[in-house]
């Protein structure tokens, strides 16, 4: 009857269409940076160019200096670069590197600090409160235990939650394909192909896994505050106050957490920045993110065991 | 066979149901009458645990999670998914019971294909009921309860339903609650009331008993 019950939900979410929907939402974010990159890399290709012409316009040393080092000086105006075509074309081929199909996929879950807690939120609530808003909670509490169906309901958020992920990640990794081959005909890549080894902090499967966790966390979250509210709405605007207006906390801070682990994990070579985290530890930022997911679990289980099914 | 021992459920300081002992027999159509707001849905309620209650009620001397999935309730405002279509609804809460074209030939006997196609929001509080009835169909629980089922329902649909009642007795426990005595006048074999706020066992055979619900609520009910 449970492997019933997790079918049902499953099939619950294929048809209210929220999987598709959760899908081409992180798809079209996915696309967003696919074209922020595309446009950093002609933009600073542009601004190499600009500065290549006056060399050559000025009769100036272009390959002397590009053998030279580039220096940035940040003062309040604004920044000082010393020595800019070797600036610009360092530029060109770290964002090229963060297009390329190397690092596509991380730079995807870069962003998974930014766009996951609402996506995920998104799902979450919605997986909360669909029975809710049809009242068929007291169809599916008749053949099923509240904390049964409440169980089930997070299994298939976490099922869910990795197949829309990894989709996600494929289609527009495909995308991502198409953009950097479209980038041949715009710039000469093999001129740009840095020389500079650009390492990475972490594994790729650490990378899916920090991303699946965010996930994972913002999508009970999501859960528990539909089951709070009894509403979509007010739960959308709740996680879009907390993570994009209400400013940091301090270390105890949920995103201060997130933000400390994902400087660790990621290396954000592209177009994907986060602002430094207030100072934490590995401890501290672990344990703030497991606290969260188990009280937002056991909130969600005791209103779900305590909530009559007619209450809605 | 359902039994209530010591059954009591209580909102607040306000008593629902105080200390009812009785039995609901198997294989037989229960009808349990009571005026508005007296705990009728509420003692569904609890016989699927959906409210905490006082005392204790088994399923053939089985709690009530070890015979769920034997259970159908089909509730007075009929939820179904209004977004999604009459057959999806059915695809969905039928559990992979019946395949999609016996979904299909169990829900055409009672609605139109080209509606059962339809969002369930476009449909009328009775084409709703009917839905839910196919769900019986489909799923075929042992213990059915039905929280007034002849609402909403046409006169042609009525008919149908009472001679569907009395089929689906053969295999299963049929617990009904409703209004509108005169289609339940021909169907109960056991009469349940309510009186000072216990649930008391009027007639073991009411047909037998040569009254209608109507004069047995008004002699005895008031």
């Amino acid at each position: 009857m449970i492997k019933e019950c997790i079918n049902q939900e499953l099939r619950c979410g294929i048809n209210s269409k929220i999987y598709y929907i959760t899908l081409i939402l992180l798809s079209a974010l996915f696309g967003i940076i696919l074209f922020m990159n595309y446009n950093a890399v002609i933009d600073t290709h542009e601004a190499y160019l600009k500065y290549e012409n006056y060399y050559k316009s000025n009769g100036l040393d272009l390959e002397s200096d590009l053998k030279g080092e580039y220096k940035v000086e940040k003062h309040k105006g604004g920044e000082r670069i010393e020595n800019p075509i070797v600036y610009y074309k360092e530029s060109v081929g770290k964002y090229l590197y963060s297009a390329s199909p190397k690092y596509l996929v991380s730079e995807f879950l870069e962003a998974s600090t930014l766009f996951f807690p609402l996506v995920f939120g998104i799902l979450g609530l919605f997986v909360s409160t669909y029975d809710i808003r049809h009242k068929t909670l007291k169809h599916k509490t008749v053949r099923n235990s509240r904390s049964v169906l409440g169980a089930v309901k997070h299994l298939t958020l976490m099922l869910s939650s990795f197949a829309i992920l990894i989709i996600a990640l494929i289609i527009s990794f495909i995308i991502g394909l198409i953009v950097y081959q479209s980038l041949y005909s715009s710039v000469p890549v093999a001129d740009f192909i840095s020389k500079t080894a650009y390492t990475s902090s972490s594994s790729i499967i650490t990378k899916i896994a920090f991303g699946y966790m965010i996930a994972l966390l913002f999508s009970e979250i999501g859960y528990t505050l539909g089951i709070l509210f009894k509403n979509m709405t007010v739960g959308i605007v709740t996680i879009f106050l907390y993570t994009f207006v209400i400013p940091d906390l301090g270390s105890f801070d949920l995103r201060t957490s997130i933000k400390f682990l994902a400087k660790k994990v990621f290396d954000f070579y592209g177009v994907v920045s986060i602002e430094a985290p207030i100072n934490t530890s590995y401890i501290k930022a672990g344990s703030v993110i497991l606290v969260a997911f188990v009280i937002s679990g056991i909130i969600s289980m005791i209103i779900t065991a305590k909530r009559s099914s007619f209450d809605c | 066979m359902i039994q209530c021992m010591d059954l009591s459920k209580s909102y607040s300081k306000k008593c629902v149901i105080d200390k009812s002992n009785f039995e609901i027999e198997s294989n037989k159509i229960s009808f349990l009458m009571g005026a508005n707001g007296t705990g009728k849905t509420t003692f569904i309620k609890c016989l699927m645990k959906m409210e905490n209650y006082k005392g204790k009620i088994t399923f053939d001397c089985k709690n009530i999670n070890q015979v769920r999935e034997k259970c159908l309730v089909i509730w007075d405002d009929c939820p179904f998914y209004t977004n999604l279509s009459g057959i999806t609804n059915l695809m969905l809460f039928g559990e992979n019971k019946k395949s999609k074209k016996q979904i299909i030939e169990i829900a055409t006997k009672r609605l139109e294909y080209a509606l059962l196609k339809n969002n369930v929001k476009t449909y009328s509080y009775g084409q709703k009921k009917k839905l839910a009835l196919a769900l019986v169909e489909i799923l075929q629980p042992k213990y059915l309860f039905m929280d007034e089922i002849s609402n909403g329902l046409d006169f042609d649909m009525m008919k149908e339903l009472k001679d569907d009642i009395k089929r689906w007795a053969e295999t299963m426990t049929i617990f009904l609650t409703g209004h509108q005595f005169s289609f339940y006048n021909e169907l109960v074999d056991s009469l349940f009331a309510f009186k000072d706020e216990q649930i008391v066992l009027l007639e073991e055979n009411f047909s037998s008993c040569g009254e209608t619900l109507e004069e047995i609520y008004d002699k005895r009910m008031h």
